[in-house]
Parts: C-alpha cells; sequence; structure tokens
C-alpha cells in the first residue's frame, strides 16, 4: 500500500504532464472547470445524467492525455472507498424498498440499496477523474499563476505555491526514512493496526525533526531574500488567456448551467438507462 | 529569560509563513499517506496518522498549525488521494477543528505541551484527546454522509469508527510528539505562545 501512495505522490507531485490540447489550456480555468464540474457532478440527481458525466470527464481525460498509471492508481483508491461505501449501502442498511437483488448468506441487497450506492460510485468516479486532470496536466508553478489570475493576494500564491513544491520534498523525506527505517528490519505490513500505528512514530519523529530545520533555513532564506507580505509584485512569469480557454470555461459553464436546470425540474433529462 | 533566549524566541513573518508552508505540506502528506497504509475500514474507521500532526501543530504553533495543518494540510491530503475539492473541503472543515480545539484550550487553559504535570495530562486527555476528536468525528462524517459516502442509517456507526480510531492514534502519536519535541520547539522561534 505505502508503494501505492508513493506512486501517487512521486508520479503527481514530480509528475511533468505531456503535450495536449488540455495541457495548453490557462491554468486558472483548469481549477475553475474542476470546481465547476465537481459541483455540477454532486449535484446530479439521476443516474443517467451521472453516467453522462462520467463519459464527458473521460473522453477529456483521453483526450488530454492523462498517463493510463496515474488513473490507474487514482481508479484503485477511489475504487476502494466505493467498495467499502457498497459494503454500507448493502450489507449494514436495511432494505429500503423494491425487490432484493442479492442474497449472500444472512446479507441481502435491496434494489434501492444499490441504486443509491450506484447514483454515489458515478458521481465519485467523476470527480476523482476530473481532480487527477487537473493534477495530472498542470505544473505547480502554472497552479500559482492560476491563484494570481483569480486575483489572490500574492502570499496566498506563493504559500499556496510553496506547499504543493514542499510535498515533493516531504514525501521524498518520507519515503527515504521509510527505507532507511525498513533497511533497519521495519516493516510496515505485518502486525495489527495497532502495532502498525506504534511503528508509524518511528518515521513520524524523524519526519517532524527534519520538516522543523526546513523551516529554519526556510525562514531564513526567504528573509535574506527581501520577502514581504504586502506590497507591489512583478511578476515575470505571466500566461495569457487565450480564445480556447474562454471556449473551456464557457462549456463546463453550460454543463453546470444544465445540470442545475435538471436538478430543478426546468429541463427534462431523458432515464434512458434506469427506471 | 536570558537576553540570549529572548533573541533566538523573536519571530518574523517569514517565520510564520514558513511556519504555514511546512505544517501543511506535512501534514498533506501524511494524510495521503496514511489513508493509504491504514485502509482496512476506510474512508471512516481507519487509522489517520495525519491527525496526530494535526494537533500537535494547533498547539504548537497557534492559529498558523491550526489552519495549515488542521484545514488546508488535509485538504491538499485528500485531493491528492482522488477526492474531489468540495468533499475534502467539507471533510477538511472536521479537521480543522481537530487542531483549533487543542490550540484554543492550551492557550486559555495554560496547559503545558511539555506535560509535565497532572493539569497538562487532564488537559490534554479531555481536549485534545476526546472533546477534539468529538467534534471533528461529528463534522468529518457528518460531511461524508452528506455527500453520500454512507447512508445516514449508520452514521453513528462511522462517528464512532472516526472518532475512536483517532482517540487511540492521538492517544499515542501525539502524547509521544508532546513528549518528544515540545521541550525542543519551546526553546526556539518555532514555537508560538499565544495565538499567532
Amino acid at each position: 500500500m505505502a508503494f501505492i501512495i508513493s506512486d501517487i505522490l512521486k508520479g503527481l507531485i514530480l509528475y511533468t504532464p505531456k503535450n495536449s490540447f488540455f495541457v495548453k489550456v490557462h491554468p486558472a480555468v483548469k481549477l475553475f472547470v474542476v470546481i465547476v464540474f465537481s459541483f455540477a457532478a454532486l449535484l446530479t440527481p439521476s443516474h443517467s445524467l451521472a453516467l453522462v458525466n462520467l463519459i464527458l470527464i473521460a473522453v477529456t481525460v483521453v483526450v488530454a492525455r492523462v498517463p493510463a498509471k496515474a488513473l490507474r492508481l487514482y481508479t484503485f483508491v477511489i475504487g476502494w472507498m466505493l467498495l467499502v461505501s457498497f459494503i454500507f449501502y448493502s450489507f449494514f442498511t436495511p432494505i429500503r424498498s423494491g425487490p432484493v437483488l442479492a442474497t449472500i448468506g444472512p446479507l441481502r441487497i435491496g434494489y434501492e440499496n444499490f441504486m443509491a450506492w450506484l447514483l454515489v460510485a458515478l458521481k465519485f468516479l467523476a470527480v476523482s477523474y476530473v481532480t487527477a486532470l487537473l493534477l495530472a496536466t498542470t505544473k505547480h508553478r502554472d497552479l500559482a499563476v492560476a491563484l494570481r489570475t483569480w486575483r489572490l493576494p500574492y502570499v496566498v500564491s506563493f504559500t499556496f505555491a510553496s506547499i504543493l513544491r514542499n510535498l515533493a520534498v516531504v514525501s521524498v523525506d518520507l519515503f527515504t526514512i521509510i527505507d532507511a527505517q525498513s533497511s533497519r528490519g521495519l516493516n510496515f505490513r505485518k502486525g495489527n493496526p495497532i502495532q502498525r500505528l506504534a511503528k508509524f512514530v518511528r518515521v513520524g519523529i524523524p519526519l517532524i525533526y527534519v520538516s522543523l530545520k526546513r523551516t529554519e533555513e526556510m525562514s531564513n532564506a526567504m528573509a535574506s531574500r527581501g520577502f514581504k507580505v504586502r506590497g507591489k509584485k512583478t511578476m515575470y512569469y505571466i500566461i495569457p488567456m487565450r480564445m480556447r480557454d474562454y471556449v473551456v470555461a464557457g462549456l463546463f459553464t453550460l454543463h453546470l448551467v444544465i445540470v442545475l436546470a435538471v436538478l430543478l425540474g426546468l429541463l427534462q433529462f431523458p432515464n434512458f438507462l434506469f427506471f | 529569560m536570558s537576553s540570549e533566549e529572548r533573541i533566538v524566541r523573536r519571530r518574523s513573518p517569514t517565520t510564520l509563513v514558513a511556519l504555514f508552508i511546512v505544517s501543511a505540506a506535512i501534514t498533506a502528506v501524511l494524510g495521503a499517506f496514511g489513508s493509504i497504509v491504514f485502509p482496512f475500514l476506510a474512508p471512516i474507521s481507519s487509522f489517520y496518522p495525519g491527525v496526530a500532526f494535526q494537533v500537535s501543530f494547533g498547539v504548537w504553533f497557534g492559529i498558523i498549525g491550526a489552519l495549515a495543518g488542521g484545514f488546508l494540510g488535509p485538504f491538499i491530503g485528500i485531493v491528492l488521494t482522488g477526492t474531489s475539492a468540495p468533499i475534502a473541503a467539507a471533510v477538511a472543515v472536521g479537521d480543522f477543528f481537530q487542531a483549533f480545539i487543542p490550540m484554543l484550550a492550551f492557550r486559555l487553559g495554560k496547559f503545558d505541551p511539555r506535560l509535565k504535570s497532572g493539569k497538562d495530562w487532564t488537559g490534554h486527555i479531555i481536549f485534545n484527546v476526546i472533546i477534539a476528536q468529538a467534534v471533528g468525528a461529528t463534522i468529518g462524517s457528518g460531511s461524508l454522509a452528506a455527500f453520500g459516502v454512507f447512508p445516514w442509517e449508520i452514521w453513528p456507526i462511522a462517528w464512532l469508527g472516526w472518532f475512536g480510531s483517532n482517540v487511540v492514534v492521538v492517544g499515542v502519536i501525539t502524547t509521544i510528539l508532546f513528549k518528544v519535541f515540545s521541550d525542543y520547539l519551546m526553546r526556539t522561534a518555532l514555537y508560538i505562545e499565544k495565538f499567532i
């Protein structure tokens, strides 16, 4: 499991995006797309529309050339959560109404319970992939540009960009410490949860020590370069907005409007898949 | 306190910004890492080691620690593991209170994070281990139920799972962190005695 998160962190944080149409979209628009699409997907009231959302984002992911490895990892992580969610919806919840789909010993899966879970699964897969889309097609530096484009104060965009950059540093520290402790015989895969938690302390303590030392070094480096929270800044890295950015933002806004219209009953969406 | 110590403890805005950055980065990585290493009943009752660091950062670094380590770090960590921003933000509000309540309690109650007296231990157990985790579990598991990760019918089980696992994590790891680091930190410019 640790290797999976290692891959996610190293793969997404230290990732250089492939060239594609979506990579060239302005980072502020990509951030806008993620927020707008997430709200649209989570507000989606029907299975059919949720499936359309998932197909829409899947097509965008393919066009954007998001690496299959990143998608596999995200599918694994979100798939695990959905599996647990399925168990809760089916086995730990009383059958709401409708027929029984399956019986496993004393456990029964109700149709309504299954459908309720399926809607959640379709929504969560869609929002998970749109998050992967942003992370796999955007550099950290560009995310800071996105926040500046949104007129957030300089200190906010600087801090956010620095956090993203430090994610890579901290994760490398973390896996270095894990490797060092593993070479001393510490095995995270053995033992019950409490024992594994106790082993985690042997990773957490060196990690905090290393990070606190880095805090002092970073603070001194910032002070020596004349960092100030307030004051006007000159930016040398600017990404201009182009026509394609407005088109992408417009399309995803239209998508949100359609979902809202269906949600409010102003627009009928054919329930072609489920009844 | 000698004049030399006073010089060491003087803080600048760069210290606060650097503290914010590192606190958020640590809790983000640990949040993402811990959720995967201990996933046996994720998302509601797996051990989440990041919470131990959230509580510690709130107590050591004041508002900075509560905001960075309690909200922004977990938010980024949750997003990194594939959850969408609105859900991550809602869950991170619960995490924020898990850091904010200890931060508030230790300052108003004048408890010592080195846990030297019975009063300090009592404050640690009541506020950090129990009350903060109860509030965080209520908001966090409530957010997950509201977004449909599990149905409301099993919310009490989810709450109990969240609360119970966090009580174990904070009771074990935060206590060790306090005993190991508090004394060292309180002699540096990184420790924030008041709120900011």
